[in-house]
């Protein structure tokens, strides 16, 4: 299974990936894995309180910051 | 050791950070404006009522300076917006090179509306039996006049709105006995006169539908500590919680430190760690840039901006400071637009959607510069409410920042249908820019 684009985050430094069936997959530090759907819902593994606005983030089209372009 | 400014035990302000500006920070931004309020709290009634909405329409949009338009929408004689808000239509028309006007967009004969949408014309005439004004509004031409002997031209002269133009923007104001538009606006002009709006263009017009009363959306950006929560992979890079808050008579604003590690950021972050958070840089990949040897994450950002805008306004551009250059400067111009200042293209408009008070339009224009002659309009990409804005490619990373905010409002919305508490509760400065909002509204709405 390949997961794409993680993000950490800053509070709980759980990692937020989007696996290939379109899941986040949310791993914990302590290893615990769960996966969740983009606004935030429960589907597998591990249970607990997941970010949805990052599940939201790591589901979303990647589009480009200004600093990355060459527009202003 | 990370990029945390150290002020000791207590917060840092945004002062501490112009204090770091390698320019003349321009003296509207060192000159604060807090606001007094007597009150922490507002009826959510004005947010689900239908009351609440008919004296909106009444006492509000009948009585308000709004935008309508931006002056390249209508750049030639006889070119046309049609403006419409809560259930109101207006024409918008350039009546000479020099000149705009507003009508009320329906026919005195039997009310037909007399422009369906944007377009040119030399005459403004009814589509239903062509009865017909000229630019000025005189009525010009009744098609089988012997019908209409008891008419007096005089009196059947297109009614006006009143219009005025600032920074390259068209506002109405559907009032009459309404003051000028420069007074409205007081200050304003002043803080965005090095930012120059009028020499802009719109670069994307996106408008969305949302589920929810457009102060429950327009609200959401008029603070910005709710990031923390609602974009936390922001957190490593702006300062939210210590934002600037100033409030003055028509117009407020907050200012919110970019590449400043915040007290809502644990840790002390590196200049790599904010830097990725800016740009969105995943785990595993690469930082795309590279920093000169000493530079912070906002030095970069400063730099790297600077020559960017170079390309636009030329060696002016040694003359903006480095806030001006990174920080995020949100205003609100009572009641409904939201021009952000500095290098920052974005303004915000919210409109109830029609007649609906549980539904809202939000616009995002992008007001950008240009270099050699001016580039028309972008035409308006209208979003459906289960349309996202990160499905339009050319909003950037913005889009699906505006996502989050957009997946707490029609929650918002339904809390607040459903509360058993009957009042919203403010924060003592952070939300200071909202609380403005709500003594304004209620002076209009209320008489208060």
């Amino acid at each position: 299974m390949t997961v794409a684009g993680g993000v950490r985050h800053p509070y709980s430094r759980d990692l937020y990936e989007l696996d290939d069936q379109g899941r986040v997959r949310v791993t914990r530090r302590d290893g615990e894995v769960g996966y969740y759907t983009a606004q935030g819902r429960w589907l597998e593994g591990a249970k607990f309180d997941a970010d949805p606005h990052l599940c939201g983030w790591v589901s979303s089209p990647r589009n480009v910051h200004r600093m990355n372009t060459a527009s202003h | 050791m990370g990029e945390r400014i150290d002020v000791g035990d207590r917060l840092i302000s945004y002062q501490d950070v112009l204090n770091l500006d390698t320019r003349e920070v321009p003296k509207h931004l060192r000159q604060e404006s807090r606001g007094e309020f007597d009150f922490a709290e507002a009826p959510i009634d004005i947010y689900i009522s239908r009351q609440w909405h008919e004296q909106e329409k009444a006492k509000l949009w009948k009585k308000v300076w709004q935008l309508a338009c931006r002056e390249e929408h209508i750049p030639e004689v006889g070119d046309h917006y049609v403006y419409q808000i809560a259930g109101l239509s207006y024409l918008i028309i350039r009546s000479g090179p020099d000149e705009i006007r507003a009508f009320p967009n329906a026919c005195l004969h039997r009310g037909r509306q007399l422009k369906d949408f944007a377009g040119h014309c030399s005459e403004i005439r009814c589509p239903f039996h062509a009865m017909t004004w000229d630019l000025n509004g005189d009525l010009k031409r009744i098609p089988a006049p012997w019908e209409f002997e008891h008419l007096d031209p005089e009196q059947f002269k297109l009614p006006q709105a009143k219009v005025g133009t600032w920074g390259g923007f068209v506002f109405v104001n559907p009032d009459p006995d309404a003051d000028p538009l420069s007074d409205f606006l007081g200050d304003l002009p002043d803080h965005f006169a090095k930012w120059d709006m009028k020499n802009r263009y719109v670069e994307m017009h996106v408008s969305k539908l949302l589920r929810c009363n457009w102060k429950v959306a327009q609200e959401a950006f008029m603070e910005c500590w709710h990031a923390a929560a609602t974009h936390p992979q922001t957190v490593p890079y702006a300062a939210f919680g210590v934002c600037q808050v100033d409030c003055y008579d028509n117009f407020a604003r907050f200012i919110t430190p970019s590449e400043v590690v915040g007290p809502m950021m644990p840790g002390d972050p590196s200049t790599e760690d904010l830097l990725r958070a800016t740009m969105d840089v995943r785990e595993d990949e690469e930082l795309p840039v590279k920093l000169e040897p000493g530079e912070t994450a906002r030095s970069f950002v400063v730099r790297n901006t600077r020559e960017k805008w170079r390309g636009f306004i030329g060696d002016k551009i040694e003359d903006w400071a480095d806030c001006e250059l990174v920080d995020n400067f949100t205003y609100t111009v009572f009641p409904n637009i939201m021009p952000w200042g500095g290098v920052h293209k974005i303004c915000y408009r919210f409109r109830p959607n029609g007649d609906d008070h549980r539904t809202c339009a939000m616009d995002v224009f992008y007001i950008s510069p240009f270099t050699g002659e001016r580039p028309p309009p972008a035409d308006e990409i209208r979003l459906g409410f289960d349309d996202p804005f990160s499905s339009v490619n050319g909003l950037g990373i913005v889009g699906n920042i505006l996502d989050q905010d957009c997946f707490n409002m029609e929650k918002v919305q339904f809390g607040l249908e459903t509360a058993t508490k009957q009042t919203v509760t403010f924060a003592s400065y952070q939300e200071d820019n909202i609380r403005w909002m709500q003594r304004l509204l209620r002076r209009y709405v209320e008489g208060e």
